[in-house]
């Protein structure tokens, strides 16, 4: 009996010896931002077959090309399809992992056909008006809350 | 004529008669002249029988002029001995040396020893479910060979992935009634009493001939424990904490994460009525932020011995918690907590509800009818306002109702058929306010013509109909083999066929949570499997040493399996569709070692080789690997307790999941170590034992699924007690 303790301990420790330690964190603790997008809409929804998805994104920089092209390139943070179709209303947080971080064009798109990239801006975060977008800055550790309006019936110009 | 004169004894008080034949006996254990209790008695040949009492008598009757008596009880020697006319006997059962005929009931819908059986099945005893603070049967079900349990999903030789926690492939049982809810077609395990648990049965391969839909990768059957002959209290108390990771920035809390639950149970028959009920508490503050949980759950069984051939039983299981939405981590940097912007505040409420009847009554010495009938109900519900988009809820009944009709039709040949119907009645506003109804109707025989060889063959139709949607009846045949070669050595062989019809949830979910969407598919057919399996056991004993061996090697195909598919219409919307089509083919090896009653060695190995053939890859969130070890090591009052278990890491998951998970593609293999220590005690006069646990006593740390850290080092102290 002793040998087949012997030989069970001595297994299980090779195995034991043997493996890697398990998962280990490889950066250190995020200190994210958070910002809260609240969203609100104002006239008819179109028809929601032709609502595949409102996304809401902020851009380091005005994007210059595809508003998916932009976000693989990392210009932006993105909480895709994170709203239902007909609310009047509703808070998006993004979550911002590399404070400090300046965002200058803050959007809410509206993904119109079964193509991610059939995208188009139908609101933007700003200080005074449509066309001139507002910029925020977030440090580690911040919690900013910005309201954006989307009107249906009067969309702001698009980027590009 | 007695056949193994050398294992037991017949003592003997014969007192003639010349009324109406029939025996009046005692059985005892040979070592040490108690009483054996629970024993079954049966007449050869036909349905009668009794089960000894607490002083180990029985009770039958008989018209034939001689019958054949054959006593079996677990862990001792079967007897089998013919008698006539009325006498009074007493039997001496001669305890095995170590290994124990073992009782079970799921393979073939009957009672009959594991070795009989033509296909493979695993057991937990009772005795495991405390040794390991078992406070749900998922975490015990993590030791079975072969077994894994991702996140809810039951995978029996890697029938199962990761489905989100909807349809499950392998039909989960309490003594036959199905508990599957009627929406997700998911296993709700807080429902089943653990204090009245006698012990899980788990058969591996497709067993839809007999058991239906979700039988496809196996079957899951709880068994639980007759009432009490004498009146018995039971309670369970424990409390345990989760100790710091070795990594500063992992720990989210300054305070010590807790688990505590009372367990109380009470059992007695009284003369013809027999009562179990218990009542559970469970407290659950994990180890990970926004993960805490709290259950309260109830248990009563009832049982009436209407006549000497008839019996009725009503079991009510209830269960109603709360928990926390916990769905994936933040990062691998932040592991135990949420992503940032969670809104923690939302909880699950969720309450179960389950009645199920089952009436049995021996028709005749050679037939029986046995009818189940019930309801399982499910609700739950995330609290959200209605016109929020995550808002989730849904409440729904799964009616169950099954005849069952044996008959013995000669010595040779016997005969199980049953009818079933599952009504799954579902209103809700995340799915759809539908109904699903299944009709099935099964017949097996089972054929004893050729020496040491039991035959089974069987069929079984099964048709869904849903109010829009024509489906096709499915067909499920199955065989089985299992030819003694002498009395240590069996040979095996099956085959079977599975499915499982789309639950309502994968049809018509229409639901978002945490930045996915899930739309629906309405027109999924039912998933399809075939089992292929040959086996061989083997006992061998050796003076005080007993070692049983038992190898297998399956090849299991599967058919239209549901998965959920990320990117369709939009990138992070989900629908569930039939895209995959499969092959697992692997092996199996289960050694158990025994010296006396002082140590055991039970270790398993499984290879499993899980084919996608659609994409020519490895299916995802399946193992190749897993390695199951147990050594225990008795020194009265003590017990330690080892368990190691290793699963070899994922090759597949879905590349999808990037898109909301961080370090979504993180493969690590798992080791995982439990530690117990017992003492028994006769403390104040009852039957005490007090258990000092440590699971995961290495403090390793990998993924119970993507974005989710398995357990860490949690340590525990239990006790149990009984009066």
């Amino acid at each position: 009996m002793k040998k087949i303790i012997i030989v069970f301990l001595s297994i299980v420790s090779i195995l034991l010896i043997s493996c890697d330690k398990g998962l280990e964190p490889v950066g250190k603790l995020e200190t994210d931002a958070i910002l809260n997008c609240k969203i609100n809409f104002i006239n008819d929804w179109p028809k929601q077959d032709s609502v595949k998805g409102i996304s809401v994104a902020a851009f380091k920089l005005p994007p210059s090309e595809s508003l998916v092209q932009e976000l693989i390139n990392g210009n932006a943070v993105l909480k895709l399809n994170s709203i239902s179709y007909g609310l009047s209303e509703k808070n998006v947080l993004l979550d911002i992992s590399d404070a400090p971080e300046t965002f200058k064009y803050i959007i809410v798109a509206w993904n119109y056909e079964d193509n991610l990239e059939a995208q188009r801006v139908i609101g933007v975060y700003n200080l005074n008006d449509k066309t001139s977008p507002g910029e925020v800055t977030l440090n580690p550790g911040d919690s900013l809350q910005i309201e954006i309006e989307v009107d249906w019936n009067d969309f702001p110009p698009q980027p590009f | 004529m007695i056949s193994h004169r050398n294992l037991f004894s017949i003592l003997i008080f014969i007192f003639a008669s010349s009324i109406a034949f029939s025996i009046d006996g005692k059985v005892l254990n040979i070592e040490n002249r108690e009483p054996v209790i629970g024993a079954s008695v049966n007449i050869e040949g036909t349905s009668k029988g009794d089960i000894t009492d607490v002083n180990g008598q029985f009770e039958i009757e008989s018209d034939l002029d001689s019958i054949v008596i054959i006593i079996e009880y677990p862990g001792f020697e079967k007897y089998s001995a013919k008698h006539k006319n009325k006498i009074r006997i007493e039997i001496g059962l001669s305890p095995f040396s170590f290994n124990s005929r073992e009782l079970i009931v799921s393979a073939n819908k009957k009672i009959e020893a594991k070795q009989d059986v033509p296909i493979s099945v695993s057991t937990i005893a009772k005795e495991q479910l405390s040794a390991r603070n078992i406070t749900s049967v998922d975490y015990a079900l993590q030791y079975v060979p072969g077994v894994e349990v991702n996140q809810d999903n039951v995978s029996i030789r890697g029938s199962s992935g990761f489905s989100f926690g909807i349809g499950s492939r392998a039909i989960f049982l309490q003594d036959g009634f199905p508990l599957l809810s009627a929406d997700n077609n998911d296993i709700k395990f807080d429902i089943i009493p653990i204090l009245f648990i006698d012990r899980v049965e788990v058969v591996k391969g497709a067993g839809s001939a007999l058991f239906g839909t979700s039988a496809l990768g196996g079957v899951v059957n709880i068994i639980t424990s007759e009432p009490s002959k004498e009146a018995t209290l039971r309670a369970r108390l424990f409390g345990g904490g989760y100790t710091d990771t070795k990594y500063s920035q992992w720990n989210w809390s300054n305070e010590i994460q807790t688990n505590s639950g009372l367990d109380l149970g009470y059992s007695q028959k009284f003369n013809d009525y027999g009562i179990s009920a218990s009542f559970s508490l469970f407290d659950r503050n994990s180890y990970k932020r926004y993960d805490e949980s709290e259950r309260y759950s109830g248990y009563l069984k009832q049982s009436y011995d209407i006549n000497d051939n008839s019996k009725i039983y009503a079991t009510l299981n209830y269960s109603t918690s709360e928990t926390d939405d916990w769905v994936y981590w933040n990062s691998l940097d932040s592991a135990l907590i949420p992503p940032t912007g969670t809104d923690e505040s939302v909880r699950i409420k969720s309450d179960k509800l389950a009645f199920s009847t089952r009436y049995k009554n021996v028709l005749s010495e050679s037939s029986l009818i046995d009818i189940r009938a019930g309801l399982f109900n499910t609700f739950f519900s995330n609290k959200l306002d209605e016109d929020d988009s995550e808002f989730r809820e849904s409440s729904g009944t799964s009616y169950y109702f099954e005849p069952q009709y044996s008959l013995n039709i000669n010595k040779n040949n016997s005969l199980i058929s049953g009818l079933e119907l599952r009504v799954n009645d579902i209103n809700s506003q995340t799915y759809k306010s539908v109904t699903q109804n299944v009709f099935g109707g099964f017949v097996q025989l089972e054929n004893k013509s050729i020496d040491n060889l039991i035959a089974t063959i069987g069929l079984r139709a099964d048709k869904e109909i849903l109010d829009d949607i024509e489906t096709m009846p499915r067909y499920s045949p199955k065989l089985g083999l299992n030819y003694k070669l002498n009395d240590r050595v069996n040979i095996r062989g099956s085959f079977g066929y599975g499915f499982r019809v789309a639950s309502l949830a994968e049809r018509y979910a229409t639901v978002e949570f945490q930045g996915f969407k899930v739309i629906e598919n309405q027109y999924l057919e039912s998933e399809k499997s075939q089992s292929i399996e040959l086996g061989f056991s083997a006992d061998l004993i050796k003076s005080d040493h007993f070692l049983k061996l038992d190898i297998s090697g399956f090849n299991n195909k599967f058919e239209d399996l549901i998965e959920p598919v990320l990117g369709v219409g939009s990138a992070t919307q989900i629908q569930f569709q039939n895209i995959t089509e499969a092959r697992i083919n692997g092996a199996e090896i289960n050694l158990e070692y025994k010296f006396k009653n002082d140590f055991e060695f039970i270790t398993s190995l499984t290879y499993l080789n899980p084919e996608d053939l659609t994409v020519n890859k490895d299916l995802k969130y399946r193992s190749n690997i897993l390695f199951y070890n147990t050594l225990i090591y008795r020194l009265m009052p003590f017990q330690i307790q080892l368990d190691y278990r290793y699963k070899s890491k994922y090759n597949e998951v879905d590349g999808e999941l990037g898109l909301a998970i961080d370090n979504y593609d993180l493969k690590i293999d798992a080791h995982i170590l439990d530690f117990s220590l017992s003492a028994y005690s006769d403390f104040l006069g009852t039957k005490s034992k007090f258990t000092f646990n440590v699971k995961n006593a290495l403090n390793y740390y990998y993924l119970d699924m993507v974005g989710n850290m398995a357990p860490i080092r949690f340590i525990n102290f239990q006790i149990e007690t009984e009066l």
